[in-house]
């Protein structure tokens, strides 16, 4: 057997026989061309091509296997680079989308508490003032709010603030387009009340804790109060209206050696987070000219 | 020696089915004249005597799966068996360079042959696509002289 990949070498036994066969080869031309003609004018030739279809059979389902294959090894790296991006823009829309569902969550608990503020708003009036509390440093210390509307707005010194929960507070100081809440949790705060079960009166004061509770103090030893009592306010003073609520009990001590309970409130507003507010403007909150302080109108 | 045939035979097929291989568009003008250029191959590197009615059979199928008008690569693929063989034993002892070029006379004869007697019955070939023949073909031939350590 001959080695195909040996070096070349003359071929003696060819070159013995002579020159090539130019007959054999003009001979076969001839016939090719032959066909060639016979095929262009006579149809029945053409059915030749018939025989030919069928031979491409086996030789396109060879080629089609060869071609598929390659184009499904093509395919599979494309699609794995293709997945791979997909995934990382499906990652980033879903971080997306995940910051928008946060501000969503927020809009959505801003917008409860503007209706219950509508609902607060025609309880007492339309003529109150919708207010938004302006971003602040979150110091828990401090029990003081700005809020976005001022004199100029109507706003005015010693004008109840609610929220949707309960009292938040009085403005101590009007701006021209801003002004300056006075939490109820202030040291310098207090709020006359009025146990909704049993209907005793009291005042509750700040006690400037970063829990913002309030302060009962100096009540009767045998003064009807239990955990869980809730109060609202007393309508006493005239600078709260009645009826609004202001927070619950949630500890009465008795100090030992003393005639008195305290007891401790925690707050029905949302000090902590006080966002949307209204400034009533009932007949009961006065005009603001008999208030001098926040912390004289009502203690 | 039939194991030469068959050889022959395996080559011929290698060379009909890449011919019938679908090709990006782009490449398509560059397809090289592969059954030609295997039966150069078969002529230096095969069989003593020249098999031309091997050579013929083969166009012949070329034709079928083609397309082209039967007979047309018959033709050119036995004139070019007739050439490459004439010009055997002058390639083997000519310089590299030389064996090259006498490889390409015959390959552009197979490539004239089919375009022009393509172009009398109904299937003319394009100039580019006759130069981009001849060049894969050339690097083509190159990559099986390398092969044959010529």
């Amino acid at each position: 057997m001959r080695n195909w990949n040996a070096t070349l070498a003359p071929n003696h036994s060819r070159r013995r026989k002579g020159p090539i066969r130019a007959g054999e080869c003009l001979l076969i031309c001839l016939a090719c061309f032959a066909l060639l003609i016979v095929e262009s004018r006579v149809a029945a030739v053409q059915n030749l091509r018939g025989i030919g279809e069928l031979l491409k059979v086996p030789v396109q389902a060879v080629v089609r296997v060869a071609v598929e294959s390659i184009a499904a090894t093509q395919g599979y790296f494309l699609d794995q680079a293709r997945l791979l991006r997909e995934n990382e823009d499906l990652r980033a829309r879903l971080l997306n989308q995940d910051v928008e569902m946060q501000q969503m969550a927020l809009l959505r608990a801003e917008n409860e508490d503007l209706r219950a503020l509508l609902a607060l708003d025609a309880m007492h009036g339309s003529s109150n003032l919708a207010a938004r509390a302006l971003p602040r440093n979150p110091d828990l210390s401090r029990h003081r709010v700005t809020l976005s509307i001022g004199s100029r707005q109507g706003a005015f010194v010693g004008q109840p603030v609610v929220d949707s929960a309960g009292v938040v507070g009085q403005i101590a100081r009007d701006y021209l387009v801003t002004s300056e809440a006075l939490l109820i949790s202030d040291t310098d705060h207090a709020i006359p009340v009025m146990f909704e079960r049993t209907g005793l009166e009291a005042i509750a004061f700040g006690t400037g804790q970063r829990d913002h509770r309030l302060l009962l103090p100096y009540m009767p030893t045998h003064a009807d109060v239990a955990e869980g009592d809730v109060l609202v306010s007393s309508g006493s003073g005239g600078r709260f209206p009645a009826g609004l609520r202001v927070g619950v009990v949630e500890g009465v001590r008795n100090a030992s050696g003393q005639a008195f309970l305290e007891a401790f409130v925690r707050p029905a507003a949302n000090l902590q987070g006080v966002r949307q507010v209204l400034l009533l403007r009932s007949e009961a909150a006065g005009t603001g000219n008999a208030v001098t302080g926040p912390a004289g109108g009502e203690s | 020696m039939p194991s030469d045939v068959a050889r022959s035979c395996y080559l011929i097929a290698a060379a009909l089915l890449l011919t019938v291989l679908p090709l990006p568009q782009a490449l398509r003008l560059w397809q090289p004249p592969w059954l030609g250029v295997a039966l150069i191959w078969l002529v230096l590197a095969g069989p003593a005597q020249a098999r031309l009615l091997i050579a013929a059979i083969a166009g012949l199928v070329h034709d079928l799966l083609s397309g082209a008008p039967l007979g047309l690569h018959a033709m050119a693929a036995t004139a070019l068996t007739f050439m490459a063989t004439n010009l055997r034993d002058r390639m083997v002892s000519s310089p590299p360079w030389q064996r090259f070029l006498l490889a390409m006379v015959a390959l552009t004869a197979y490539l004239l042959i089919v375009a022009l007697i393509g172009g009398w019955f109904g299937q003319p070939g394009s100039l580019p696509g006759l130069v981009s023949s001849m060049l894969s073909g050339g690097l083509l031939i190159l990559v099986a002289f390398m092969f044959l350590k010529v």
